[in-house]
């Protein structure tokens, strides 16, 4: 029972970290129709820039985490102005070449200036556990929880009840009447970049305390955000927030049942099942067309 | 003040009635490709404010790509147009939007996964306070769009998405309305309906300019201009046409 809990609480904060890089993940794709390959990569340049800054500030975590999220928005930024902007009127592709490439180059930096080494970054708020009843539940896992959750909450609100989300919505959905009624289609655009490279920046922070990070991470947060994506559904930002949850529980539990190997082997089976019979998602679509 | 300045008070301007100010819209040699094809040709006209201008023509013949020429939503490939005097050509769409133009295009196109209020507010240019007084104002226009404050803009009738998408196009108080195709599969109720309020809008002030395949729209156009592939073979009076059905058929279909 006590273990249970334990694993429950571990993947849930893993499942968290996983939902913020899938929901900085959809927020690029819906906004531009553009597959952001380097989505993992802003990751652990987020948890290294947090593994960075933590001698220099000797501050909790949760204090270095708005900083790290700002920087990682600017290096979004810079991602749309090489790697989007300039290749928006090619074929799809283009973009996801462009994306994959600032990936190698970022992974190629933080490999250069820290070495090939996992590290950890402080604590959200201080290390040790607290007991719940008979279990034993870490601080750390509690903290990522919460600090993902009101992050979701935060961007819930700026998409949902503010003008600027009101904004990058109607750029998501047609970006050519929301040009032609005023709306600045363009920095609303870059906008989404920053906001979603931000998302992968917290994620790297919050992920890089219990699991430890290292240059090559990247390649698996990013396959993890498209596979919660692809449970979510596409186009919704609720699904990607589930789909990273379910996706930390299975992998967690099979891992606990069985072996990692098998929750890794079936968690890319169940992928291929959900695309082969559900492609829009396991929890579908939420706007449809009327004839 | 300078001598200069006094020789300015001793010799004054002309008269403003000699330069007469310029119309709303000034369309002149307006050409419009798309892909190898020209699609609109020397297109010529001009509105001004209060009148309602109807651009009739039959499916191809070239109306809705004139107005995403006017938007911006597709280069003129030469001529010009101007805005109060303000050239457009050139501009960014958004631009234009900011310099004064409303647009409903061809379809619709609402926000669909958005509700019919946040359609409303997302384009508006205008602080808070004002950005919901404009949205009492277009709910007062079209008085089907109060109950569906909340949902979403695809789940709407289509009578209801083209109200939102005008309502929508009006949000900034645009001093040129360019409305594609409003009428396209409306009931004849909600048509009647919906010229009504047209002729509301004209009559604030605002220069309406509708594409349309239906001449039902004769009835409250000020104007017609007549395109027939890709250039405007009749502008006059719209009562005069709508007087003499053989020649504007004539005119619609060559001949």
């Amino acid at each position: 029972m006590s273990d249970l809990l334990q694993l429950i609480v571990s993947a849930l904060s893993l499942g968290a970290t996983y939902a913020l890089v899938a929901l900085g993940f959809v927020l690029v794709l819906n906004a531009t129709n553009a597959v952001n390959f380097a989505q993992g990569e802003l990751v652990v340049a987020g948890g290294f820039l947090a593994i960075a800054l933590a001698p220099l500030l000797p501050v909790p975590g949760i204090v270095l985490l708005p900083l790290v999220a700002v920087a990682t928005g600017a290096i979004g930024l810079l991602l749309s102005a090489v790697a989007y902007f300039p290749l928006r009127r090619r074929p799809p592709t283009a973009v996801f070449v462009s994306t994959i490439a600032f990936g190698i180059i970022l992974q190629n930096s933080v490999l250069r200036l820290a070495g090939p080494e996992p590290g950890g970054a402080p604590p959200l708020l201080a290390d040790g556990a607290v007991e719940v009843g008979e279990a034993v539940v870490g601080r750390q896992s509690l903290a990522v929880v919460a600090a993902a959750a009101i992050l979701v909450l935060l961007v819930h609100i700026l998409i949902e009840r503010t003008q600027l989300g009101r904004r990058l919505r109607a750029t998501a959905q047609d970006p050519e009447i929301a040009r032609a009624l005023g709306v600045p289609v363009v920095p609303l655009i870059a906008v989404s970049f920053a906001l979603g490279a931000a998302l992968a920046g917290a994620a790297g922070l919050l992920v890089a305390n219990q699991f430890f990070i290292s240059p090559g991470d990247g390649a698996n947060f990013m396959l993890k955000a498209y596979i919660a994506v692809v449970v979510g559904g596409w186009g919704r930002i609720g699904g990607a927030v589930l789909g990273g949850l379910l996706i930390a529980l299975f992998e967690s539990f099979v891992a606990a049942a069985v072996s990692q190997l098998a929750a890794e082997v079936l968690l890319y089976v169940a992928l291929l099942a959900i695309l082969a019979f559900r492609p829009t998602g396991l929890l579908g679509e939420t706007a449809g067309r009327r004839a | 003040m300078s001598t200069t300045g006094e020789g300015a008070v001793a010799a004054p301007p002309p008269a403003p009635a000699a330069v007469p100010p310029p119309p709303r819209l000034a369309v002149s040699g307006l050409c419009v490709d798309r892909g190898a094809g020209r699609v609109v040709t020397d297109a010529t006209f001009a509105a001004e404010g209060s009148e309602i201008v109807a651009l009739l023509g039959v499916n191809g013949a070239g109306k809705s790509t004139l107005l995403q020429a006017l938007v911006g939503l597709l280069p003129a490939a030469a001529g010009s147009a101007a805005l109060d005097g303000r050239p457009l050509l050139g501009l960014a769409p958004e631009r234009r939007a900011a310099l004064g133009i409303g647009y409903a295009p061809e379809g619709r196109r609402v926000f669909p996964a958005m509700s019919a209020r946040d359609n409303l507010l997302a384009v508006c240019r205008a602080d808070a306070a004002e950005r919901r007084r404009r949205v009492e104002a277009v709910y007062e226009l079209f008085p089907q769009l109060p109950p569906k404050d909340r949902t979403l803009a695809w789940q709407l009738s289509g009578g209801q998405q083209q109200m939102l998408a005008i309502g929508r196009a009006l949000m900034n108080l645009p001093r040129l309305l360019l409305l594609d195709e409003p009428t396209l599969g409306l009931a004849p109720a909600t048509i009647d309906h919906l010229l009504e309020r047209l002729t509301w809008i004209a009559a604030s002030g605002t220069t309406v300019i509708i594409a349309e395949q239906n001449a039902a729209i004769l009835a409250v156009a000020a104007r017609v201009c007549v395109m027939r592939v890709g250039r405007i073979v009749l502008d006059e009076d719209a009562t005069h046409a709508a007087g003499d059905r053989q020649r504007l058929e004539r005119a619609l279909l060559g001949g």
